[in-house]
């Protein structure tokens, strides 16, 4: 920065600003994608077959200890054709499964307070069930939208900053599977991409400042 | 009512042999008793009875909102059991009336036309027309929290009655 003003020196606020980074990308995807608002849609406005279940496994990701999360995680995509693990995209898929519950509920919550006649008075006037939910109900559901997305956004920083104060069972737990500790994350300036330290040069270069 | 024991259920049976609405032989069972209705011509008719008589559900089931046990549903002819609520030709007055309260007055009574296709000009132009028809001249850029409970009810009742369809249900509009 210069003479005068703040200058970010250490390798700590790297870290900071990968955790808030990672966290605030993770919340909106988690909160507003529609993988959450259809499952909630399912929860609070359908009957079928396997409801229970559907709940079940959309809320378990709060049960399941991070460790296994992690782990998780790494089986599917450690291996070609998607290989993400030492990249901050399985972070974010991580945060995001991990989150799950948030989206759903309040999703849910949002669906049921809102009530049926306002979606059913819109299909009385032709609108198609896709149409009503992006001119009725979604615009309804904005501040309660907002509440979650809120929640999410310091679950996930909480969740993340938790491995500098403790070594819970959370997502941080599942992170420290997924980002081997020879690696560094560059959010900021090439998105989701990741260097890794060789050792090799590591070593040479300590044994040349030796010299 | 029947006891939960009891296996018995309610049919609810209406015929029409205009070119309005028919329901024929769509049952929702719910363990009450039989409670057959039939309806015939055009014609304003009350469907009156005890509170969880199967009213609502009688002409939800019409409307497409809610899926019969058994049977067909026909309206104007046409079989339109499968079909979902937006293609059948039939509206409903809502008992809380409904209104979507983010939007203002005008585009709550043209939402109807608006699903249909009909151009923006010509939306608003027969949206307002249908607004002075009921007294609600002036209330265009209001939303409906703005407005008294009667006005809400000529604001849904404009609404509903702007889109011409086959068969109109007021559901406890006192």
């Amino acid at each position: 920065m210069g003479d005068r003003g703040f200058t970010w020196a250490g390798t700590a606020w790297n870290s900071l600003f990968n955790t808030m980074t990672l966290a605030g990308g993770a919340a909106p995807i988690s909160i507003c994608a529609s993988f959450d608002l259809s499952i909630a849609w399912l929860l609070a406005r359908t009957e079928f077959r396997g409801k229970t279940v559907l709940e079940f496994s959309a809320v378990h990701t709060f049960a399941i200890p991070g460790t296994l999360q992690g782990v998780s995680h790494i089986l599917p995509f450690n291996v070609p054709p998607v290989k993400l693990t030492d990249t901050g995209l399985i972070i974010v898929l991580c945060f995001v499964f991990r989150n799950l519950p948030v989206g759903v509920r309040a999703g849910t919550a949002s669906f049921k307070q809102l009530g049926t006649s306002l979606y059913e008075a819109s299909l009385m006037l032709r609108a198609s069930s896709p149409t009503a939910l992006r001119r009725v109900v979604l615009p309804l559901l904005k501040p309660a939208l907002g509440e979650a997305l809120v929640a999410a956004l310091v679950a996930a920083l909480v969740a993340a900053l938790k491995h500098s104060v403790v070594h819970s069972m959370t997502t941080t737990s599942a992170v420290i599977f997924l980002v081997m500790a020879a690696t560094e994350l560059f959010v900021g300036e090439s998105t989701l991409s990741r260097r890794t330290l060789d050792r090799r040069t590591f070593s040479r270069r300590k044994v040349g400042a030796d010299k | 009512m029947a006891s939960a024991s009891n296996a018995h259920h309610s049919r609810k049976t209406a015929n029409s042999k205009n070119a309005g609405s028919e329901f024929k032989s769509a049952v929702k069972r719910y363990g009450g008793e039989r409670s057959p209705l039939a309806v015939k011509g055009i014609s304003f008719t009350a469907i009156l009875g005890p509170s969880g008589d199967g009213k609502t559900t009688t002409l939800r089931m019409i409307a497409g909102l809610k899926s019969p046990c058994g049977g067909h549903t026909f309206i104007a002819g046409c079989d339109v059991t499968s079909p979902g609520p937006a293609e059948r030709k039939v509206s409903i007055f809502f008992q809380s009336s409904a209104l979507f309260p983010h939007t203002t007055v005008l585009r709550n009574v043209s939402d109807g036309l608006n699903a249909s296709g009909v151009k923006p000009a010509q939306m608003f132009e027969r949206a307002k027309a249908a607004m002075a028809s009921f007294g609600l001249s002036g209330f265009d850029d209001r939303l409906p929290s703005e407005l008294s409970g009667g006005q809400q009810q000529r604001v849904a009742l404009a609404r509903v009655l702007l889109l011409a369809f086959a068969a109109f249900f007021l559901m406890s509009p006192c």
